[in-house]
């Protein structure tokens, strides 16, 4: 057997053989004690402690006023052009806006951002070639003219107009009551030349919690 | 007297018609959750409507997080009125992380999660919109209410040791095929 490399290759392998063998089951070992300690905790670390939770689930309700939700109507429009012509709901009571939103008091448990946006121009269906351009479709609330209620309403010079992303539309708004109403106003230019149709689109109201956090900036509304 | 007061409420009436008026409510019960690599995890959302009308309601989502949904409620639902928060539907959302931490390996052997990269996170947000189908008769507009939550979807990365046992197991197998063909040579002779 002296002297013959095929004896020492033998030798050698079993070396390799021994020496991966006593590696696995080194490896198997260690993994085994990992998973003891994830089970017990190792004994230096372990403490006496628990943790105290209470999870606070965030509650928001709103509503539209039958009118809002039955849609925007501007009616029939007979005289062309229309600068601001007025929602037929703008002044249905001398001065006041039956067109509002409502947090639910009793239902709400943070202050609501609301935002506001609209699917596109005011168009006919099948389309004529001319819609209403969005930029004319304007929109005011509360925040605008420092009204704070359904009367006295801030003139379509004031509104701001709508946009196809959605933007603030008032924030930080109050679940308590008398703060937990939004009024709005709706001003349509329609311009000479226009096409006889039902223009329409869609308008899309969208509430999310205020972030304590972000409270002075604008609310993030999202696409 | 009693016809004056008659007109009047009638007249009051059509003057000012009372409708129920419709909305939703939104129960969130969490905006961020961590889930493990590879692993399906599903979150719900509580629906109620405490007004005098039955409304129909479903979930949309945006942003990051549609990539990993693997179901949601696309249907609207009934939410029956008069319901408190307390008796909302829940509507479930679930998620899908796939494998999106990379290991570190020695020719595909030997691997390890070192976790030294920023965690890996699907935003978006999850919006309960009221469906409707209402539409004016003139010009003008049909509208359209969502309650929106923001959601965080926090992929766990799982820090693990480099493990040789693949590597040991192979030089085993090599090593006895070795010894068996000069064993198997020697006795032949």
């Amino acid at each position: 057997m002296r002297g013959n490399p095929t004896s020492y290759l033998l030798i050698a392998l079993i070396l390799v053989l021994v020496f991966s063998l006593f590696g696995i089951f080194n490896e198997r070992f260690k993994e085994l004690q990992e998973k003891q300690e994830k089970l017990t905790g190792s004994a230096t670390d372990r403490t006496l402690s628990t943790e105290s939770r209470a999870a606070i689930d965030r509650i928001i309700a709103i509503s539209l006023s039958p009118d809002l939700a039955g849609g925007i109507d501007f009616g029939t429009i007979t005289t062309l052009p229309s600068p601001a012509a007025s929602a037929l709901g703008n002044n249905y009571v001398t001065g006041v806006t039956i067109y509002d939103i409502e947090i639910d008091p009793s239902s709400t448990n943070v202050d609501v951002d609301f935002c506001i946006k609209a699917s596109n121009d005011l168009d006919t269906s099948p389309s004529q070639g001319t819609p209403i351009i969005l930029s004319g479709y304007r929109w005011s609330n509360n925040t605008i003219g420092l009204i704070v209620d359904g009367t006295n309403p801030p003139g379509p010079t004031d509104a701001l107009s709508l946009r196809t992303d959605y933007e603030p539309s008032q924030e930080a708004v109050s679940s308590s009551q008398p703060d937990n109403v939004i009024y709005y106003r709706f001003y349509l230019d329609v311009p000479a030349g226009i096409r006889p149709g039902q223009y329409t689109n869609t308008v899309f109201f969208k509430a999310l919690a205020t972030d304590p956090l972000t409270d002075l900036t604008p609310a993030t509304c999202g696409s | 007297m009693k016809k004056v007061l008659f007109v009047a409420i009638i007249l009051l009436l059509l003057i000012n018609p009372v409708f129920a008026r419709k909305g939703i409510g939104m129960v969130t019960h969490t905006e961020s959750i961590v889930v493990d690599e590879g692993s399906q995890k599903c979150i719900t959302y509580g629906v109620f409507n405490p007004w005098d009308e039955d409304v129909r309601a479903s979930l949309d989502i945006k942003g990051d997080i549609n990539s990993i949904i693997t179901q949601k409620e696309t249907q609207p639902k009934l939410i029956k009125a008069l319901t408190t928060y307390q008796e909302s539907t829940e509507l479930e959302l679930c998620f899908f992380v796939p494998q999106v931490y990379q290991e570190k390996c020695i020719l595909g052997l030997s691997c390890y999660q070192p976790c030294t990269q920023e965690p890996i996170e699907y935003k978006g947000e999850v919006i309960v919109i009221e469906a409707r189908e209402e539409s004016t008769s003139g010009t003008g507009s049909a509208t359209s209410l969502g309650i929106s939550s923001p959601l965080t979807v926090k992929v766990n990365c799982q820090e693990t040791e480099r493990s040789f046992s693949q590597l040991y197991f192979i030089i085993i197998i090599i090593s006895m095929l070795g010894i068996l063909i000069i064993l198997y040579k020697r006795y032949k002779k």
